[in-house]
């Protein structure tokens, strides 16, 4: 039984414009201990799938239409916002997205990490506190973590406040750790350092990973599974070893064709033309359609079913049909 | 039915339905707006009588829906006669020409002086918000009845008094957005382009905080309105025999407490319209609030 | 480098100190060095990338060129005249001739303004152009760039962000400039619409003959746009090659760096390759090498004596001791034993 199970999930936005199908009809799961990365552009839905799963979903726009989302067997979609919040931040971890920024620099290092402990777990007295988020630090190789805690955020390197934040997100020992875009704004060789930090509390901590980002390359370094989608679908899925040697459907080898090599010349790089569909005027059959450079009469027709090429690895293309 | 009563309610007085932003202006204060504009445009033709003929046969009568009163003269007649109706027509001319010089003239200022306290920063800025900051605590009346005590009450008094606040108040509020502006990068590429001074300020800054020019201004309509009407209470506002609202509500002062309308129904008409015009600049300004927009 | 033709800029001993200053009379305290003593080149039709994280003065260097920023010291030339020193007629020439395409394209465009304004703005401030020809040159621009004549009329909020950066590109060919400076040209576009505005650039370049200032944190942009690499650290350049030697065999440990977390050989696998720290504050920079903190290969001449900025093999330059007094043939040897401490 998978961790996270996400079946036929349709989340539609209500808006001035009309509805918009943010999330229509997604499916995956993700099992215990492995990590998945949704990759899309903006608008996509891969947000609006984050959101949905954390019940955070922007209201009143945002609404779960149908779908299950079964997390540990139990269906989110149907919780209490009670129910919800002893799940959020204990069962389903966060890693923000600017690690630099996501501390508060008012309180000291014991104080931000003993916070969501005391809240989830109901630990109350200071030393059983205090050992357990030393071990936290021990565990995310913060050198020397009793002093540390006395610190306030200023105090640390770059590199340490990294890991206290990658620590918080673990200190309630979550199943499932959630990361949207989380290096975007970094530079390269924080961002390489933070990937490296997100993947190593993942196997010490061996909890499971949603790794969401625009950026195939990071999601390949990062991930077991990968999961393409365009336009609220999912359009491609599978292991991140037959995706990075096989990539099948036409929308992602656009985008792992279109990122230049760094290592050989190049000239020309492959394009596709037109712009992502707007989600309140999608076009008939299927959404790549308009851009796709193989597309038939049939896939202008009727929107492809899920294929599976090998097990474990499906696209929803009308080529391997 | 409770919700469709909110529906309607929310309607009349916000515009629009529902909690996204309306996009119909509402329709009260709308209509109030536009009497308030029409009488004062063609209050000449409407009023039924001249507003400053007196008629002392007549003095003092009580409105229509007080026991003695009559439609001759629906909302009665005061000290020396006058028709209170045709004061209040033609009294909107002057309380919305002051609001509109007033304004013009504080909005031609202050947005000069933001423009240019935004594009120049350093010191110009600073000379700039200090004379700002230091304006701040004056109140109108102060500065009102110091212009008249000077040079006696007028129409011109009252307009200069209110545009020196309002400059000041205009530039506080532009200045912040024209900087955020000006750190935007198509100030910098036309800077790159070689774009003067003067272009930057009225081609690219301007339009960019126009949206917020306009709401300020019918935020503060109702602001001037009730000024004037201060002013003209205190006797440093509109000299008579110009009606005025302010002054009719000051008139009447001798009489409140046996002829009360006399000061009621004017100073309704400033509450309505001081209020119409607040309501509508709260439409207007999350009707034209780009972050609302690009949602 | 090409020695027989001369380069459109000439950029020498360039330096940026941002004072910070104290009390009412804004006496300075100590400097920020965001540009350091730096020179290059850019010929014409070749195009140049200025690489490096985050404070590294990359930025600071661009606005400079643009006249944005007037430098502490140094020079930069363009046809044989120092550009801070310019008349008002060669100013407005320079201006027109040099251009930019910043990273936001929802910043870089005027909300308020039609494109075709937007559009032909360089052309109104610099020539004396009527506005039938401004429009003529509107609707061919569009069509250069991959828009229809007819968008001239819409605004901005009316396109995608890919179409809006195309619409900031024409804007700066509007007035035949001879180099645009590209600021993350496409870090800011959505995936499967960067590869198009990729290719467009790099045949305008081509067509007219344009040199590019490529700004960018990302190698397989900066290898694709240009022609040749510059690594900036902490105000200086540490490194600089033709780009296909540049990313293929980097010298400076630094450089090798960042190469390595741009380059996938197995998924899953995390980064192999990570510079350990953070830049330092280029208020007060490391002596010595700025980059020796964060070096896996320092020795003790590092933290004493600034590397100079030397021609180790022919067209590729770098200030790093671990290069200086070594042969031809042992670079390649101190090149693979600096990746294998990296790996450490």
């Amino acid at each position: 039984m998978a961790l996270l199970e996400i079946e036929d999930l349709h989340t539609y936005l209500y808006t001035r414009w009309g509805t918009v199908k943010a999330v229509d009809g997604t499916s995956f799961s993700l099992e215990r201990g492995k990590t998945l990365g949704l990759v899309g552009e903006s608008g996509c839905g891969k947000s609006m799938t984050l959101l949905s799963i954390l019940r955070l979903l922007p209201w009143p726009a945002g609404r779960i239409v149908s779908g299950r989302i079964l997390f540990d067997g139990e269906d989110l979609v149907q919780k209490s916002e009670g129910e919800l919040e002893k799940i959020r931040g204990k069962r389903i971890g966060m890693i923000p997205q600017d690690p630099y920024t996501s501390l508060n620099p008012v309180f000291n290092i014991e104080k931000q990490m003993t916070e969501p402990i005391q809240i989830h777990l109901g630990l109350k007295k200071r030393q059983v506190l205090k050992e357990r988020v030393t071990e936290i630090l021990r565990k995310v190789r913060i050198g020397d973590p009793e002093k540390r805690l006395e610190c306030y955020p200023h105090q640390l390197s770059g590199g340490m406040r990294q890991r206290v934040v990658g620590g918080i997100s673990i200190s309630c020992n979550p199943d499932l750790i959630i990361a949207d875009e989380p290096t975007t704004a970094l530079d390269v060789s924080v961002q390489a350092q933070y990937i490296n930090l997100i993947r190593d509390i993942q196997s010490t901590y061996n909890v499971a990973l949603l790794y969401v980002s625009h950026d195939l390359s990071l999601i390949f370094r990062i991930c077991d599974q990968v999961a393409v989608m365009y336009a609220g679908k999912i359009v491609e899925k599978g292991s991140v070893h037959e995706i990075f040697k096989e990539t099948l459907h036409p929308y992602s080898r656009a985008l792992v064709t279109s990122i230049p090599p760094v290592d050989c010349d190049i000239e020309r790089l492959p394009s596709i033309p037109g712009q992502p569909p707007k989600l309140f005027a999608l076009p008939q059959g299927c959404y790549f359609a308009p851009r796709c450079p193989h597309a038939m009469d049939k896939c202008r027709q009727a929107y492809p079913e899920e294929f599976f090429v090998s097990e474990g690895h499906s696209v929803s293309c009308w080529r391997y049909a | 039915m409770i919700r469709s009563i909110t529906a309607i309610f929310s309607y009349l007085i916000r515009g629009g339905r529902g909690r996204s932003v309306p996009r119909f202006p509402p329709i009260i204060p709308a209509v109030i707006i536009s009497i308030t504009i029409i009488c004062a445009l063609f209050g000449k033709y409407i009023a039924p009588y001249d507003p400053e003929e007196s008629d002392l046969i007549n003095r003092l009568q009580p409105p229509v829906w007080h026991e003695e009163g009559d439609w001759s003269h629906p909302l009665g007649t005061d000290k020396l006669g006058r028709d209170m109706l045709s004061r209040i027509i033609i009294g909107s001319r002057v309380s919305l020409s002051v609001a509109v010089l007033a304004l013009a003239l504080g909005a031609f200022i202050g947005v000069s002086a933001a423009l240019m306290a935004a594009y120049f920063r350093g010191w110009v800025e600073n000379v700039i918000m200090r004379v700002v900051e230091s304006l701040q605590p004056l109140p109108i009346i102060f500065i009102g009845m110091i212009l008249a005590i000077v040079f006696g009450p007028s129409f011109w008094n009252v307009i200069i008094a209110m545009a020196f606040i309002v400059w000041a108040r205009y530039c506080r509020s532009l200045r912040g957005e024209a900087v955020s502006i000006m750190e935007r990068d198509f100030v910098l590429l036309a800077k790159v382009a070689g774009a003067s001074s003067f272009r930057i300020m009225f081609r690219h800054l301007l339009p960019n905080i126009a949206n917020t020019i306009m709401v300020l201004i019918t935020l503060m309509v109702g602001w001037a309105i009730l000024s004037e009407a201060v002013l003209s209470f205190l006797g440093a506002g509109i000299p008579p025999p110009t009606p005025s609202w302010g002054r009719m509500v000051s008139e009447g002062r001798d009489y409140v407490a046996t002829r009360l309308w006399l000061s009621t129904v004017p100073g309704t008409a400033v509450v309505l319209v001081v209020l119409a015009f607040n309501m509508f600049g709260d439409w207007l300004r999350d009707r034209l609030d780009p972050k609302l927009r690009q949602m | 480098m090409m020695d027989n033709e001369a380069p459109i800029i000439k950029v020498s001993h360039l330096k940026k100190y941002f004072p910070i200053t104290k009390g009412i009379f804004r006496r300075p305290v100590a400097y920020v060095k965001a540009v350091d003593d730096i020179s290059f080149q850019i010929f014409q039709g070749r195009s140049l990338a200025l690489a490096g994280e985050s404070g590294c003065g990359k930025t600071t260097t661009a606005r400079m060129l643009l006249l944005l920023e007037n430098p502490t010291d140094g020079k930069i030339t363009w046809e044989g005249r120092d550009i801070t020193q310019l008349s008002a007629w060669h100013r407005r020439r320079y201006k027109q001739r040099t251009q930019a395409v910043f990273q936001d394209p929802s910043s870089s465009l005027n909300p308020r303004m039609r494109v075709k304004d937007i559009v032909s703005e360089p052309l109104i401030i610099n020539m004396r152009i009527s506005k039938k020809d401004a429009e003529n040159r509107v609707s061919e621009l569009l069509q250069n760039v991959g828009l229809r004549p007819e968008d001239a009329n819409l605004f901005p909020h009316e396109f995608s962000g890919g179409q809006r950066q195309r619409i900031a590109i024409a804007r700066a060919l509007s007035a035949n400039p001879k180099m645009i400076v590209l600021d993350e040209p496409v870090s800011s576009i959505d995936v499967s619409m960067r590869s198009g505005i990729m290719n467009l650039l790099k045949d305008l370049s081509e067509e007219f003959g344009i040199s590019f200032l490529v700004i960018a944190h990302d190698f397989s942009t900066i290898r694709f746009m240009s022609h040749e690499i510059a690594i900036m650290y902490l105000g200086h350049i540490v490194e600089q090659a033709p780009s296909g030697i540049l990313c293929t065999e980097p010298l400076h440990p630094y450089t090798q760096g960042l190469i390595a977390s741009s380059i996938m050989t197995k998924p899953g696998a995390g980064f192999k390759i990570v510079l350990r720290g953070e830049v330092g504050s280029p208020l007060n920079p490391p002596p010595g090498c700025p980059f020796h903190p964060r070096c896996p290969a320092v020795f003790s001449d590092c933290r004493e004596i600034a590397p100079h900025f030397k021609e180790v093999r022919p067209g590729h330059y770098v200030a790093c001791h671990l290069y200086t007094g070594q042969d031809a043939s042992r670079i390649d040897v101190v090149r693979q034993e600096t990746i294998l401490k990296l790996e450490r």
